[in-house]
């Protein structure tokens, strides 16, 4: 942002969008007055004093925020060494696209692999002991399953949809970044670093203050 | 039967959580006061040469 302002006269200059990642960045620009005091804090103050009503973005971004569960994403993705199996077992909740879809094909074919087995051994229904339920237990599964399955798919497209149209809406892309969880970090962050940030010192507190341009184009002149 | 109870009690975990991705981004596509901050944000980027912090 700043960068903008200095170019401003050249070519790449006076840019009027940003990413949303950079308002992790807001933590970054010190006072030069105190270190303690940040643009965070120039921010939060601007907002509490003149228009409160904005603070309800915390209410806004609190299922975003809780959507990131970093701590967990090692243990939900499947690698060659955890079968599948293991890796469903060991999941946690967090919220990843990608979990998603791997996880969707495995249910697939295990599905298939199911499907096949009942076809194979209980096939033929006529030659099965009338008390025997489970064959019937099992094909009910196998429908209920089912349609689990389609559900879950149609909820996936619906979520990676309304991702896209938000990762787009913030100025980002696949590229920039690579999944949902590090998506919902950027705000998981943003909102806990605005709660908590830390007081600034009295001293800091007393150089608040909004230099008029004209006083300091008159200094520089 | 193991399969069928490993199967529902796994689904139930990425149907949430397709469900929390949708609803978190749903949020961030409705969310008025965020777009606000962030017009401050910019605003005080554009203002940042003057201010003293």
């Amino acid at each position: 942002m700043l960068g903008n302002f200095l170019n401003a006269s050249g070519h790449k200059g006076n840019a009027q969008g940003f990413k949303v990642t950079s308002i992790n960045k807001l933590v970054d620009t010190k006072s030069s007055a105190s270190s303690s005091r940040t643009l965070l804090h120039f921010l939060a103050k601007t907002v509490t004093q003149t228009m409160p009503d904005t603070e309800r973005f915390l209410d806004e971004l609190a299922k975003p925020a809780d959507a990131f569960k970093g701590a967990c994403t090692d243990l939900l993705l499947p690698s060659p060494r955890r079968p599948v199996a293991d890796s469903l077992e060991l999941a946690l909740p967090a919220a990843d696209l990608k979990h998603v879809r791997t996880a969707l094909v495995d249910f697939v074919e295990q599905h298939k692999a199911l499907e096949n087995l009942l076809d194979a051994d209980f096939g033929d229904l006529s030659s099965l002991h009338p008390d025997d339920g489970f064959p019937k237990r099992m094909f009910r599964f196998r429908r209920e399953a089912e349609e689990r399955l389609a559900a879950l798919k149609d909820t996936l497209q619906l979520a990676d949809g309304t991702y896209q149209r938000a990762l787009t809406l913030y100025g980002e892309d696949a590229k920039s970044i690579t999944s949902t969880d590090e998506f919902f970090s950027v705000f998981k962050t943003f909102v806990t670093s605005y709660k908590v940030r830390p007081p600034p010192s009295p001293r800091a507190r007393e150089f608040i203050v909004l230099t008029p341009p004209s006083n300091l184009r008159a200094a520089s002149s | 039967m193991i399969y069928r109870e490993k199967f529902l009690e796994n689904i139930v975990r990425f149907e949430d959580e397709a469900l929390r991705v949708y609803e978190a981004a749903q949020s961030l596509l409705e969310a008025p006061h965020f777009a606000e901050l962030l017009k401050v944000r910019t605003l005080l980027s554009r203002l940042l040469p003057h201010v003293r912090l």
